[in-house]
């Protein structure tokens, strides 16, 4: 996205007071905020932001102390939102994640087993390092991602709205872990890499939170109601014909085996992105385009979202991993060969 | 007040599409006019004459067909806001814009779309400028450098006469009749031919005086120096021009025409001068072609298939009586007897050329049959 699509003019007018204008603010106000607290991750905050207001849910891959909690609970407390935290361990049950009956005596003097939600009932959840995770919680975990509801005993409770999980993984130290499968790692909207900041970002850090957790005194911008709103206000983002045929064209171009995937993608991809992937990378860039304060997609805006949307839905040749590929290798040859094409 | 001032971007954008389309057009239509103009020259030279005036009305209906084609694909609304959308910042609102006001599209909500009027109509200002500041290169220069080289190529060789194989042959075949054996009676022959028809004639006295002087041996040398003084006018070095030798038929009426290979002729003129002077080879008969006439060649033999029994007798019985075939020992032979034996003399033909030896062996057999005498 340009320097000349992010000026849009926002100056008094009969429909700037639109809400498209007011998300507009609230979300750029939201990334400053951020931006201010989580020191050089831009992008990282971004499309944090997208994907909360899509209604996705994010796997962030980073190593240990690059601020993946810190990230979480700054989102949530700028958002105001009931935020929870999971740490994931070989023994979590999935009644640990997803709540349980307890047998509880009332005042009086009546005994009856009682539903104690657990933490997936937030509004925002950060499990931490959910490869370490067996099977079965990870599976309790994401079908309550994906259902935004709990089944317990017959009874099925509805999870708070909003709702977004915020999943860490350590790329290193994976003895012990267990790795999501694909079908699990579809669910997920975007997967974020935290790269190793800058060395004037470092700089920046020491002097926002070297004596205090800024994310603590963290004043919230916006409610939940007001993330309800621009999220309801993003489905409405105009969607013409030309990027409809782009976003199918990239996920077309991740396939390995359709006529209009490339070369690059057909020789390194085992497996290419799902319909799924396809909705994701339109509802995200819808919020892409509000936040840059149009009504309408472009084309920038699903090529600003397709590395995250896509990263983790793909497999890659078994001979192209062991050339020292990578899924973000591959597809950025991808993402670049389909943007030419508009 | 949005519609105007999206008209205007939209008005803008059209001109500049269809200045590219003729542009593009007039690209095309250069490189094709230098392809015409290379075209017409190898025609002109490879197969028949090419007449200007036709590759000029090659070239105009060509520029006509491109221009038409250009003017007639008017740019429609849609590539218009697409290519405003690509080229101009419109980051696909004019598009969409336009896919929204014509239907195509079930609006969602009404609010997105005037918020989206409002989006495009504050951009089209910003638009308009990137499009002023936006130039685009004609790309012309080398289509038009192509065409001006043709164009000068063209002239020269256009109005060249015809020099195609065709033309050739239409000149050189016979007519059934054999009017064309004779020259035109308007044609004025060219000077090389009068000057090859003066030598041919020059050629056939002498070889008819030299025929005379043959009758006494021993002026058969005298009249062989004459004959390579005959033979070197007669052949000429390097090859006859091809409209020469009909020239030369034609005037020379009731004389066979000289249509052996040049090959033929050569070893003709060759035998022919190296068997009579019988001193030298006549190195420029080999090299050019000889226009003797062809009766006066055959005269020429049958006189010296006349002679040769005679001689060839006496070469033999000397042979055997003075001289071995080697070399060496007739030398020896020729020192130890003052009145050395004539030998039969090595065949003089174009192949065997005379080395030192070979020449004073000649020599040594001339003097020797003139003593004899």
């Amino acid at each position: 996205m340009d320097e000349s699509q992010q000026a849009t003019p926002l100056t008094p007018d009969p429909v700037a007071d639109s809400a498209y204008a007011d998300a507009h603010r609230k979300l750029q106000d939201l990334r400053a905020l951020l931006d201010r607290v989580i020191v050089g991750q831009g992008e990282l905050v971004t499309h944090l932001i997208t994907a909360v207001f899509a209604g996705g849910h994010v796997l962030i891959e980073g190593l240990p102390g690059l601020g993946k909690t810190h990230l979480a609970k700054a989102l949530a407390a700028a958002l105001g939102l009931h935020w929870a935290r999971v740490q994931c361990t070989p023994d979590l049950m999935p009644a640990d994640v997803t709540g349980a009956e307890i047998y509880a005596t009332a005042a009086g003097g009546a005994s009856t087993f009682q539903f104690r939600p657990g933490p997936v009932f937030a509004q925002l959840v950060l499990v931490d390092e959910i490869n370490r995770a067996t099977p079965r919680t990870q599976s309790a975990l994401l079908e309550a991602m994906q259902e935004r509801q709990v089944t317990h005993a017959g009874i099925t409770h509805r999870l708070p709205s909003p709702f977004c999980v915020l999943a860490t993984q350590n790329p290193i130290e994976l003895e012990g872990t267990y790795p999501l499968p694909e079908a699990q790692l579809d669910r997920f909207m975007f997967k974020l890499t935290v790269p190793f900041p800058a060395r004037g970002s470092l700089l920046a850090m020491l002097d926002v939170s070297l004596d205090a957790e800024p994310a603590d005194t963290l004043q919230p911008i916006a409610g939940p109601a007001d993330v309800l709103r621009i999220m309801e206000l993003c489905r409405t983002v105009l969607l013409g014909e030309r990027c409809k045929g782009a976003a199918v064209d990239l996920i077309v171009a991740t396939q390995p085996d359709s006529s209009g995937s490339n070369s690059g993608a057909s020789r390194h991809i085992r497996y290419g992105a799902s319909p799924r992937a396809l909705q994701a990378v339109i509802r995200a860039a819808r919020v892409g385009a509000v936040m840059a304060g149009r009504s309408h997609v472009d084309i920038d805006d699903l090529a600003a979202v397709a590395l995250p949307v896509l990263r983790h839905r793909i497999l890659l040749r078994l001979e192209s991993e062991l050339e020292g590929l990578d899924a973000d290798a591959t597809l950025a040859s991808v993402i670049d060969g389909w943007r030419r094409q508009f | 007040m949005a519609n105007s001032i999206m008209q205007s971007l939209q008005i803008a954008v059209r001109r500049r599409l269809l200045r590219r389309q003729f542009v593009a057009a007039a690209r095309l239509a250069l490189w094709g006019s230098a392809g015409l103009l290379l075209l017409a020259m190898v025609v002109h030279l490879a197969a028949r004459p090419v007449r200007v005036d036709t590759v000029l009305v090659a070239i105009v209906t060509l520029w006509t067909s491109m221009m038409a084609w250009a003017g007639l694909r008017r740019p429609s609304d849609s590539a218009c806001a697409l290519w405003a959308d690509r080229h101009l910042g419109g980051a696909s609102a004019f598009s969409t814009l336009l896919e929204m006001r014509e239907g195509k599209q079930v609006v969602p909500n009404t609010q997105a779309l005037r918020w989206l009027e409002y989006w495009a109509a504050a951009r089209v200002p910003h638009s308009l400028r990137l499009l002023g500041e936006r130039q685009e290169s004609a790309r012309l220069s080398r289509p038009l450098l192509s065409v001006l080289v043709c164009t000068a190529l063209a002239s020269i060789v256009l109005t060249l006469p015809g020099t195609a194989p065709s033309a050739r042959q239409e000149l050189a075949a016979p007519s059934p009749s054999g009017v064309a054996d004779r020259p035109a009676p308007d044609a004025e022959p060219p000077v090389s031919t009068v000057s090859a028809l003066a030598s041919a004639l020059r050629s056939a006295e002498s070889r008819r005086a030299s025929e005379r002087r043959d009758d006494s041996r021993a002026s058969a040398a005298r009249s062989g120096k004459s004959d390579v003084g005959t033979g070197s006018r007669v052949a000429q070095p390097g090859p006859a021009p091809p409209g020469e030798r009909t020239t030369l038929g034609g005037v020379l009426p009731g004389t066979a025409v000289d249509t052996a290979p040049t090959a033929g002729a050569k070893q003709t003129s060759g035998a022919a001068s190296g068997r009579d002077a019988g001193d030298s080879r006549d190195d420029r008969a080999d090299a050019g072609v000889s226009r003797v006439p062809q009766s006066t060649i055959q005269a020429q033999r049958r006189e010296s298939s006349e002679r040769r029994p005679s001689l060839q007798r006496q070469a033999d019985v000397d042979q055997l009586a003075t001289f071995d075939d080697d070399l060496p020992m007739h030398a020896t032979t020729e020192r130890q007897d003052p009145d050395p034996a004539a030998a039969t003399p090595p065949p003089a033909t174009d192949a065997t050329a005379l080395t030192p030896t070979r020449a004073a062996y000649v020599q040594a057999w001339m003097k020797a049959s003139r003593q004899r005498r």
